[in-house]
């Protein structure tokens, strides 16, 4: 009876180890790549019945004074650094997994080996420090199960509550107009049903 | 017993018995005056900072490890050749591959792996000493070191350049906890004096921060300010103003080598840095004191020589001692672990 429950205590906390890694964490690469800029805009949504596709309007005064501050190439440099510096490629993940299970296995044969000695909540404690650490880096490693179907095309769906931990991402066509004064993302109305 | 009781109860309570104000007062004046003036120009005292006590620094801890390192290995045999080995085979490494990224042999995803697999073999190193000082001292139970260096492992794995970025700021922290183990052996007195500056240090840091982080970005018009604030993590962490990044970096060098330059030649070292007396390898009866002094003078000249080669290309020097100096950093790992 007693092993049953050391089980189970042992399965509920692997599995409360490995919440983080089935989370669906948006990706931050999504968000690494944007540079600060001094430029201010004010942006309109814009739900639209007779549109067919998302539309971003841009406008054409708007895009020249970004043209004037941004330098093309340092932009573009910025933009492969930071692209390097946060995405993980195939081996990286492997590695990483492996390392983190070899903590936990090391973490786990420390636990058992000190059990008997004294300091007892000193230890466990910094067993699940340890196994906080897990946790973490193993949510950092991207494991994402990808948003909803909601969330995955621009349309006006994007504005209901249930699609804002996600956020939305889909394609959009860029237009410059001479005559807008706002930027404008004018998204298609679909029914829900 | 009951008189020695009431003596004790009785004896009056004397400050200065753990808190020593000179040492404080110093300690945090020259923390403070460090953090106004690098907050002021930090490129600039970057510059003469690495120029000035890079060499000197480096001497001092050279002189210093010698003290440490006995004449007669015996049971320390394997910590010593893991340790040195380690040290060796890691700069080599780390020279090699500085190499290949300078000449581009190695594009950024190849790159990217091998910093990662530099840091993997040095962080296991470094638990494999741990454990090996564990075996020699029965006092503490280190067996959490693989599993701590395997989840730092997967750090190093998930953002390579970060964790290389993180190292870089924590190395100069390293010189507090020599300090530390210093006054523990020669002035025990001073100890608590010592840590309450420590938990006012990240107030001087905050106080920097506070006065840097909308600062605007330095000017990189040259390749030495470019090359400094790239050291400094501008690259990486593009979000942070240069600025912050340069002065906290140049704030903790001049800690690191203020530490070295003067604090531990005073506690560690008894004043004298010329003294071989307490050097093992020249004192002991089979030891080499010839070598030891020649060593010593061939220090002197390395110091020389990088002066010279900061004066007549400041930029280049200063990439090659970056490279070379990470020798000092590796080796000491196995002295400070050794003095735990």
């Amino acid at each position: 009876m007693k092993s049953w429950t050391k089980r189970i205590a042992l399965a509920v906390l692997l599995m409360a180890a490995s919440v983080p890694a089935m989370a669906d964490v948006p990706n931050p690469n999504g968000h690494g790549t944007s540079r600060s800029s001094n430029i201010k805009t004010f942006m309109h949504l814009s739900p639209d019945v007779r549109a067919t596709e998302a539309k971003l309007i841009i406008p054409r005064s708007l895009l020249t004074e970004l043209s004037a501050q941004a330098d093309g190439h340092d932009s573009q440099s910025a933009a492969a650094v930071t692209r390097r510096i946060f995405n993980m490629n195939g081996a990286q993940t492997v590695m990483a997994g492996i390392f983190l299970s070899l903590a936990f296995a090391a973490g786990g044969l420390w636990l058992v080996r000190s059990r008997v000695a004294s300091g007892k909540p000193a230890r466990a404690a910094l067993g699940v420090a340890l196994l906080a650490l897990c946790g973490a880096t193993a949510g950092v490693t991207y494991a994402n199960a990808g948003p909803p179907p909601v969330a995955r095309s621009l349309t006006s769906r994007i504005l209901i509550q249930d699609a804002q931990p996600y956020g939305a991402s889909g394609e959009v066509k860029v237009e410059v107009s001479d005559d807008a004064n706002t930027v404008t993302l004018v998204l298609p109305v679909k029914n829900t049903q | 017993m009951q008189n020695i009781s009431g003596n004790i109860r009785l004896a009056p309570y004397r400050r200065t018995e753990w808190f020593a104000p000179r040492v404080a007062v110093s300690f945090l004046s020259f923390c403070l005056l460090a953090a106004l003036l690098i907050s002021w120009k930090p490129i600039q005292l970057s510059i003469a900072t690495v120029f000035l006590f890079a060499g000197p620094h480096n001497w001092i801890e050279f002189r210093y490890f010698m003290e440490k390192m006995p004449a007669r290995w015996g049971k320390s045999k394997l910590f010593y050749s893991v340790g040195l080995g380690g040290v060796g085979a890691l700069t080599a490494s780390y020279i090699a591959l500085f190499s290949l990224g300078q000449s581009w042999y190695l594009n950024a995803a190849a790159w990217t792996v091998s910093i990662a697999l530099w840091n993997t073999v040095m962080l296991v190193w470094l638990a494999s000493l741990v454990h090996l000082r564990a075996k020699q001292t029965k006092r503490r139970d280190w067996s959490w070191a693989f599993a701590a260096g395997f989840a730092l492992c997967a750090l190093a794995w998930i953002n390579p350049l970060l964790f290389s970025l993180a190292l870089v700021y924590l190395h100069p922290l390293v010189a507090l906890l020599f300090l530390d183990r210093e006054l523990k052996r020669a002035r025990p007195a001073w100890r608590k004096t010592y840590h309450l500056c420590l938990a006012l240090l990240p107030l001087a840091l905050v106080l920097m921060w506070s006065h840097l982080i909308h600062a605007q970005g330095l000017p990189v018009d040259d390749a030495l300010s470019w090359r400094i604030t790239q050291h400094a993590g501008a690259g990486i962490l593009t979000g942070v103003s240069s600025r912050l990044l340069v002065a906290t970096h140049v704030f903790l060098e001049t800690i690191h080598y203020g530490v070295w330059l003067l604090l531990i030649p005073a506690i560690g070292m008894g004043g004298s840095v010329w003294e071989t007396k307490r050097v093992p390898l020249a004192s002991n009866r089979k030891g080499w004191p010839r070598a030891v002094r020649a060593a010593l003078v061939c220090g002197l000249f390395v110091m020389l020589a990088l002066w010279i080669g900061f004066a007549a290309d400041y930029a280049t020097t200063r990439d090659l001692y970056f490279t070379f100096a990470m020798a000092h950093v590796l080796a000491e790992a196995p002295f400070l672990i050794r003095l735990l």
